[in-house]
């Protein structure tokens, strides 16, 4: 059963320079991601699945659309400015090879390895979140980094079949969609922000209007910032989770962390 | 320039190649094992990250794998900013919010 879904921003920053934000700013967005953090905790997941972009850390050669890590570990964060230590975090191999199958037999073909590496993208959120270092957990990552990128119709494909998957299973699931809103990563521009666009995709979600997540707003797309692709997170959980309105529990742009900085119950009544 | 991101890739991902372009970045880059452009090893070499981004290297890629070159997250930040023009919100410096 999934008992949590949370959308949440990965800033490096978020955690490795805490005193470049705004104070008041700050604040609040850690006031939101404690919310989400105790909304995990009454959830007492036995797996949490995580679903976030990759960053060049795993893959170059290859760039697989969806990759599902099956094995008994990763390891993270790669960063060592994140102040986060580093450490093998437990997989659930078998809910992964279900997530696989399910995937299948929905026509979405995801790659699969026994071996990860995990940076700020899954590291932030499962700190933030304060998720227990003995839960295991299965990383999702989404190619939104390098064109061709999956479709957000594929995403939610994707997503629909975890969902079904874990409805039908007694284990108790905690889901997490890791990145976004509009940023412009690793680029001149970066402190920009598109509140404009990132309200376009929050306002909606709150309303009960998750076609957001599927057919993102076209309006100042192209002020987003190329980091907004990590949308496609939220799409994948989004689409797990049903139809529901979500809460949004805190959003801050937040210039000295470069990014629209959410955080996001997309299961509020669970 | 796709082998000057797969230096980076692997720059970020093998500790070795990290220990030898820490020891000695020049013979680090002339004995790597694809072709590189001269230029191209000059810019890695000397960790010219403003150059690499004008190269063509995918932001991302460069941000993370900067740390490898001996250059902070924030220090990449800087220099692409103050190299652009732009501040920290990323407009023209100079230029008011509206």
């Amino acid at each position: 059963m999934i008992e949590a879904a949370l959308a949440a921003s990965h800033a490096p920053f978020i955690v490795g320079a805490r005193d470049r934000a705004d104070q008041a700013q700050a604040d609040r967005f850690y006031a939101g991601y404690a919310t989400a953090a105790e909304r995990i905790r009454a959830a007492r997941p036995d797996a949490v699945v995580i679903v976030t972009a990759e960053h060049f850390t795993n893959f170059f050669d290859v760039v697989p659309p969806f990759h599902i890590n099956i094995g008994e570990f990763a390891s993270g964060p790669v960063e060592t400015h994140l102040g986060i230590p580093h450490r093998r975090v437990p997989g659930d191999p078998d809910l992964a090879l279900r997530l696989l199958d399910a995937a299948a037999e929905q026509g979405v073909d995801v790659s699969f390895g026994r071996t990860l590496q995990l940076d700020h993208g899954a590291m932030v959120p499962l700190h933030l979140l304060e998720v227990p270092e003995d839960t295991p957990v299965v990383p999702i990552l989404v190619n939104c980094l390098v064109e061709p990128m999956p479709r957000y119709e594929r995403c939610r494909a994707l997503g629909a079949a975890i969902g079904s998957v874990l409805e039908g299973l007694p284990t108790r699931v905690a889901l997490i969609a890791a990145g976004g809103l509009s940023h412009w990563p690793g680029m001149p521009e970066a402190g920009r922000i598109s509140e404009d666009w990132d309200r376009a995709v929050l306002s909606p979600l709150g309303g009960g209007d998750r076609s957001v997540l599927w057919d993102p707003p076209t309006e100042g797309a192209d002020a987003k910032g190329p980091g907004a692709e990590e949308l496609r997170a939220w799409t994948i959980v989004g689409a797990a989770t049903g139809d529901g309105p979500a809460e949004v529990l805190t959003y801050e742009p937040i210039t000295g962390w470069s990014t629209g900085c959410a955080v996001v119950d997309l299961l509020p009544n669970a | 320039m796709h082998e000057v991101e797969r230096f980076l890739f692997h720059l970020n991902s093998r500790p070795q190649l990290a220990e030898a372009f820490a020891e000695d970045a020049v013979a680090c880059v002339s004995s790597w094992e694809g072709p590189l452009e001269t230029r191209e090893q000059e810019l890695l070499a000397s960790a010219d990250v403003t150059g690499l981004y004008r190269h063509g290297v995918h932001p991302v890629l460069l941000a993370v794998a900067a740390s490898s070159l001996g250059v902070s997250p924030q220090e990449v930040r800087s220099r692409l900013k103050r190299s652009f023009g732009l501040d920290d919100e990323g407009r023209p410096v100079g230029q008011e919010a509206s």
